[in-house]
């Protein structure tokens, strides 16, 4: 955990921007995920998925990828709703249910939540660095 | 040359430009020092108030719901209605400086999670996992004491305050403050009015400092202006009325040198030639010098010295000697013709004993007119008999002094014999002008004549002089030579009591005779024949003074007629032991007697230069050797004693 903590406070200081401390984080976060498969994300925020392309495959079509990244509620295919979520808005666990985590900044701190059921369910693995940031439950 | 004055000005200057800097510095550390100070006053003040509304609500807490663990804190929060009540009463603590408000509690693994959230935006739900580390959120639980977290990566925040909330001795959860950067924006704007004093106060200096360095930089520009004599670029009067009060007389010997015969050489070779001898001169008394010397323009040809040499007499007789040779030495030469330029320097080694530095510089003045009247091209230093004499007789003797006597009467003729060496009888007289001081002192006319040159004065004495001979010849039936100058002579006054007293008095026309000065400088030798003529058509005899000594050629000497030549007092006085002397002596006896005149030696002080003129064939002589110049005439009998 301390690790993790040590990358989102070092990101901090050495960017200046919020959008490339996101994407820094999510990057780790995502290489702390295994998946079944190569992953091949989608995003409604641009920006993000510009950064992501550098290490990741991305697509600009939810029924090509395999992971989708929102960062709002959005009217997603009924194909897309099957695959993997992983949202950048505390709320939107709740607003989309088969979400299994999230990344969002908390009174100007960096947070991670993953749910477990939703992990253990669509068969995702986090590191073992990932473990601090698994919650039981969605409060 | 050095200037003392301004270098200690200068220094002064330096001080005080480096304390105004310093006072500078001091006062911009003093505003960084004073904000930070306020600001932690502040900063305190406000902590101070957050922990006195975290103990009421830790009191309440305990007193109203009856808390005592932290599961009890848990279950009282985990009730929406009694969250909310707290919510309300926390949420009092919202204003601008406050960005979140909320109460933290630890769970079973270790996760900091929301029991509460007061804040107006970004609130969290309960019991959301909150992803805080640090060192003071495991520190609060060790210590017990709230802690304060300087934030400097999260945006907007400016310090976080944490405070434990104490139940029966355990920290039970946390009160969480984050300040919003607002609160130091509104702590700066409070200092920002102080800032703008301070600033305004550092500007009001700096300008002050511009300023004065503008000013001064103006100052010495046009100080320099205002104390350089443009054709020299050295010192001129306004410089010496500058230094006067400060300038210490015990440091210095104060010299008085004169260009010799500049006139002559302003007519002879024009005023651009004589501009080139300044410049040259200056340039040469500079290059003798040492940098602690001062040196000043003090009048047309004139230049005054102040030798630094803290009473070395010798050093300043040198440095005087090294002058008037360096300008001997000097080829002057302007537009191909070759002046030959001398110097005279009258030098007072004993400034101190003046008493202030107008008579210190009057001294050195008569001294200077000593080396002019013994034959120039010299340096006449003071000794200690003038301190005495000289410098007590240079006090008074001024333009007033000369009109005073005048007035009082008190202006006298005393009487020096002319000596016929071959019928050893006197032929005449010489009158000498004296003045009876108010004590009764007798004083030479070297001591004032010089004060009162091309002034009134000086043709009202003359005229007194001419009154005074005149009644002499008169009453005592005696030939008497009567010294007049060239500037005498062309002026109408005394040309008219010379033609009032002489035309129709043969008599008294054939016993005077007029010395007239060979070393004047003559402009218009026309004029002067035409005066001469004059008086020689009244009756009177001519004497040509102090001849060897001027610039004369022989065809105006010669237009003279004049029926005596008296050799310069300066050729004869060495004649005994000079060579060269001895034979520009022969040579002008021998020239006198071609062109028909008698001469006359002056300055005969000792039975040998008595003999050796004898041996010439001298026709007349004079001097204290024969006698000392008396206020009466007298015979024979009175002479060699």
């Amino acid at each position: 955990m301390k690790t993790l903590f040590l990358i989102i406070f070092l990101t901090f200081s050495l960017f200046a921007n919020q959008n490339d401390i996101r994407t820094k984080i999510i990057t780790t976060v995502l290489d702390n995920l295994s998946l079944n498969g190569e992953k091949i994300i989608f995003s409604d925020d641009k920006q993000l998925l510009d950064g992501l392309s550098k290490k990741y495959k991305v697509t600009n079509d939810c029924l090509d990828s395999n992971f989708l990244i929102l960062n709002s509620f959005v009217k997603l295919n009924k194909a897309c709703k099957k695959k993997d979520i992983f949202v950048l808005n505390y709320n939107l666990l709740y607003d989309i249910p088969q979400s299994f985590g999230a990344f969002f900044f908390k009174k100007g701190r960096a947070n991670i939540v993953l749910l477990k059921d939703k992990l253990k369910a669509q068969k995702i693995i986090p590191s073992k660095q990932l473990e601090p940031y698994v919650e039981d439950r969605l409060w | 040359m050095v200037n003392r004055q301004p270098i200690k000005k200068e220094i002064i200057l330096v001080i005080f430009l480096t304390l105004l800097s310093t006072f500078f510095v001091y006062v911009y550390k003093a505003v960084l020092s004073s904000e930070s100070k306020i600001f932690h006053q502040i900063e305190n003040a406000k902590i101070k108030e957050y922990s006195q509304i975290f103990d009421n609500f830790t009191n309440h807490l305990k007193k109203n719901h009856n808390v005592k663990t932290r599961e009890d804190l848990f279950n009282l929060m985990l009730n929406r209605q009694h969250r909310k009540v707290c919510e309300n009463s926390l949420s009092l603590l919202n204003t601008d400086e406050i960005k979140y408000i909320y109460i933290l509690q630890k769970d079973s693994k270790g996760r900091f999670r929301f029991l509460l959230d007061a804040s107006k935006d970004d609130k969290a739900h309960f019991y959301q996992k909150f992803d805080v580390e640090g060192k003071a959120y495991e520190k609060i639980y060790k210590t017990k004491k709230p802690q304060v977290i300087n934030q400097t990566d999260i945006e907007n925040l400016y310090l976080t305050y944490l405070y434990p909330i104490i139940i029966n001795n355990q920290v039970v959860a946390i009160a969480s403050v984050d300040i919003s950067t607002q609160f130091k924006k509104d702590v700066s704007n409070t200092m920002a009015y102080f800032k703008v004093l301070f600033k305004f106060l550092i500007i009001l200096i700096f300008l002050v400092i511009v300023v004065v360095t503008v000013y001064i930089f103006y100052y010495y520009f046009s100080r320099k202006k205002l104390f350089t004599d443009p054709l020299t670029q050295i010192f001129n009067r306004n410089y010496l009325e500058e230094i006067k009060s400060s300038l210490n007389l015990n440091n210095y010997a104060i010299a008085m040198l004169d260009l010799d015969k500049f006139k002559v050489i302003n007519d002879t070779y024009g005023h651009k030639a004589g501009d080139y001898v300044l410049l040259e001169s200056a340039s040469i008394v500079k290059k003798s010098l040492r940098d602690n010397d001062i040196i000043i323009r003090f009048g047309g040809e004139e230049f005054l010295i102040f030798l630094y040499v803290r009473g070395n007499i010798q050093s300043a007789i040198s440095i005087c000697d090294r002058i008037r040779k360096n300008i001997q030495e000097h080829q002057f030469i302007f537009e191909d013709q070759e002046m030959l330029v001398t110097t005279s320097i009258g030098l007072n080694t004993t400034p101190f004993e003046a008493k202030d530095l107008n008579d210190a510089i009057k001294l050195a003045d008569a001294k200077l007119y000593l080396a002019k009247r013994n034959g120039r091209n010299q340096v006449v230093a003071s000794s200690s008999k003038d301190k005495d004499v000289v410098l007590e007789d240079t006090k008074t003797k001024d333009i007033n002094f000369v009109k005073k006597a005048l007035n009082d009467e008190r202006v006298v003729c005393y009487f020096q014999p002319i000596y016929d060496v071959h019928k050893n009888k006197i032929i005449k007289y010489e009158a000498l002008v004296r003045i009876i001081d108010t004590d009764g002192s007798i004083i030479s006319p070297f001591f004032f004549l010089p004060h009162i040159e091309h002034t009134n004065i000086h043709f009202r004495l003359t005229k007194e002089i001419f009154r005074i001979c005149f009644e002499k010849v008169k009453k005592t039936q005696q030939p008497l030579s009567i010294n007049i100058n060239y500037s005498d002579l062309i002026n109408v006054d005394i040309e008219n009591i010379i033609v009032e007293n002489l035309k129709g008095n043969k008599d008294l026309a054939s016993k005077v005779t007029f010395e007239i000065l060979e070393s004047d400088e003559i402009d218009n030798i026309e004029l002067f024949t035409r005066k001469i003529k004059l008086l020689h058509s009244l009756g009177a005899t001519i004497s040509i003074d102090d001849f060897g000594s001027g610039y004369s050629n022989f065809k105006t000497v010669l237009d003279m007629e004049a029926n005596y030549l008296k050799i310069d007092g300066t050729l004869v006085k060495n004649i005994d032991k000079d060579e060269k002397s001895y034979k520009v002596v022969k040579n002008i006896i021998q020239f006198a007697k071609d062109a028909q005149m008698k001469t006359i030696a002056e300055f005969v002080h000792s039975k040998e230069v008595y003999n050796k003129l004898v041996e010439l064939n001298v026709d007349f002589v004079q001097g204290y050797y024969i006698c000392e110049p008396k206020p009466e005439m007298f015979d024979e009998t009175q002479l060699f004693k």
